[in-house]
C-alpha cells in the first residue's frame, strides 16, 4: 500500500475517531474503546472495497464498529459488567461550560446509563444510533442493517423497554411536544 | 446540534452529547491505524497499478496534487462521500515544487462565448465583479477567469466523473460549506495543483500554488474553483452569484 493511500485514509481517522470512539464506549466496549476503535478502523479499512461510492460513510462505520464492539464483549464474556465500569467514563468534566437547562443532573445521568446498560443489546443498539449518536432513521437502518421501518417500531419499542426498566410511565399519546 | 426533543428520547440525546465531551478517543489513534494496515504491504501491491492513469483517462482533469501516490478507488470513494462534492478529491501531503510561470496545456486567451464553445459548455459568470479581465481555456476543458483588480480567479471544468480535482493536503484543511444548498468545500489553506491531461499525464509545468483561500464547489455537471476571496463568508456569497 501506497503512503498517499494510508495518509488519505487517516483523512477519514481522523474526522471519526470521536464518533466512533463514542459509539464504542456507549455499546459498552468499556475499557477496551480504544482497542476496539482501532480494530475498527483496520477493519474498515480492509473492508473499503465493499464500500460503494456515494453511500453515507457515517452509518457504514458506526456498523463496523458495532459489529467490533460485539466481538469485544463476546470475547470477554463479561458484558455486565464491563458497562458498569464503563460508566464512570461518561462524567463530564465538572463545571463544564454547558448550559445548566441543558445538562442532565449526575443522578439523572447515571439512571439512565444503568437502565441502558439493563436493556438487551439489539434495544441498546438502536437506541444508542438513533438518540446517543443522533442518527438519522436511514442511517440507522444502515449501521444495523435492517430495514429502515423496523428501526421506527424497535425505537418505539426499546424506549417502552427503557421505560419500564426505569419505572416510568409510557407518555400520554399526545406528543405534540 | 440538532434540538434534543422533549422526553426520554431527548434525555437520551443530552446523555449522548455529554458522553462525546467525555470521550475522546486516544491521540495517536490515526498513527497506530496506520501502521497496523501498514503490515500486510506485500499482500496488498497487487492493487491494479496505475488506477491513477486510468481514472485519468476517463476524466480528463485538473489535478491538485502533493504526492504522485496512488489512492486506491475505495478511498476515494470513501473521502469523496465523506467530503460530499462531486469532482473533489482530498489527499493530505505536500506538494510539488510549483513551476516558476506555471501554464495549462495548450492555454490560450480567448473570450467568454469562445471558451464556451472550446470547452463546451455554457460558461459560468459570477454577478457584479464586471467583465474578467481575461478569459483563457486550455486542453479544451478548463476555462479560467480572471480579474486582476479583485485579485480572484475563477476556474471551471465539467466534471460529470469521479475525479477532476485532487488537492492534497493535512486532514481537517477543508471544510464543508453550502453554496446556493449545493455541496462545496472551503480551504483555507493553500493547495498546489498540476494539470493532468486526458492520458493520465501530469504537467510539472503547470503546478502552481494557490494563494489559499479556495473554495470549490458544483453547478450541475461543472465543477468551479473560485480563489482570491480571504473571507469564507464572501466567497460562499460571491460563489452564489455566479450563474
Amino acid at each position: 500500500m501506497s503512503a498517499g493511500e494510508r495518509e488519505a485514509y487517516r483523512v477519514l481517522v481522523d474526522r471519526y475517531s470521536a464518533l466512533a470512539h463514542r459509539t464504542a464506549v456507549l455499546l459498552g466496549a468499556g475499557s477496551d474503546a480504544d482497542d476496539v476503535v482501532q480494530e475498527a478502523f483496520v477493519k474498515a479499512f480492509q473492508a473499503l472495497p465493499r464500500f460503494r461510492a456515494g453511500e453515507p460513510f457515517r452509518p457504514w462505520l458506526v456498523r463496523i464498529v458495532v459489529n467490533e464492539t460485539h466481538n469485544a464483549r463476546r470475547g470477554r464474556r463479561r458484558a455486565r459488567l464491563t458497562l458498569e465500569r464503563a460508566a464512570p467514563r461518561y462524567d463530564p468534566p465538572v463545571g463544564a461550560d454547558e448550559p445548566v437547562e441543558r445538562a442532565l443532573s449526575g443522578e439523572r445521568r447515571a439512571v439512565l446509563l444503568a437502565g441502558l446498560a439493563a436493556l438487551r443489546s439489539v434495544d441498546r443498539e438502536v437506541l444508542t444510533c438513533r438518540y446517543l449518536l443522533d442518527l438519522s432513521e436511514a442511517e440507522t437502518a444502515s449501521a444495523l442493517s435492517m430495514p429502515r421501518g423496523t428501526v421506527k417500531s424497535r425505537t418505539a419499542r426499546a424506549l417502552d423497554r427503557l421505560r419500564a426498566v426505569l419505572g416510568e410511565p409510557a407518555p400520554v399519546e399526545v406528543s405534540d411536544a | 446540534m440538532p434540538e434534543a426533543g422533549t422526553g426520554l428520547a431527548g434525555e437520551l440525546r443530552l446523555l449522548g452529547a455529554e458522553v462525546a465531551s467525555a470521550a475522546t478517543p486516544r491521540a495517536d489513534l490515526a498513527d497506530r491505524v496506520l501502521a497496523r494496515i501498514a503490515e500486510p504491504a506485500a499482500s496488498r501491491r497487487a492493487r491494479p497499478p496505475g488506477w491513477l492513469r486510468a481514472a485519468a483517462v476517463l476524466a480528463g482533469l485538473l489535478v491538485a496534487v502533493g504526492l504522485a501516490a496512488a489512492v486506491s478507488p475505495q478511498v476515494r470513494a470513501a473521502i469523496k462521500a465523506v467530503f460530499g462534492v462531486a469532482g473533489v478529491e482530498i489527499r493530505p501531503g505536500a506538494g510539488p515544487t510549483p513551476a516558476p510561470s506555471p501554464v495549462l496545456p495548450g492555454e490560450h486567451r480567448t473570450d467568454l462565448p469562445g471558451a464556451g464553445r472550446e470547452a463546451g459548455f455554457t460558461v459560468r459568470v459570477p454577478a457584479g465583479l464586471g467583465p474578467p479581465d481575461e478569459v483563457t481555456v486550455a486542453d479544451r476543458r478548463v476555462v479560467s477567469l480572471v480579474y486582476r483588480r479583485a485579485g480572484i480567479r475563477l476556474e471551471e471544468f465539467v466534471g460529470t466523473l469521479d475525479l477532476n480535482y485532487e488537492k492534497y493536503l493535512g486532514a481537517g484543511m477543508a471544510e464543508q460549506v453550502a453554496v446556493g444548498g449545493r455541496p462545496g468545500l472551503w480551504f483555507a489553506e493553500p493547495v498546489t495543483l498540476v494539470y493532468v491531461d486526458r492520458d493520465g499525464v501530469a504537467h510539472p509545468e503547470s503546478a502552481r500554488r494557490t494563494a489559499g483561500h479556495t473554495l470549490t464547489w458544483t453547478d450541475g455537471d461543472v465543477t468551479l474553483r473560485l480563489e482570491g476571496v480571504r473571507d469564507r463568508a464572501a466567497a460562499v456569497a460571491l460563489a452564489r452569484t455566479v450563474r
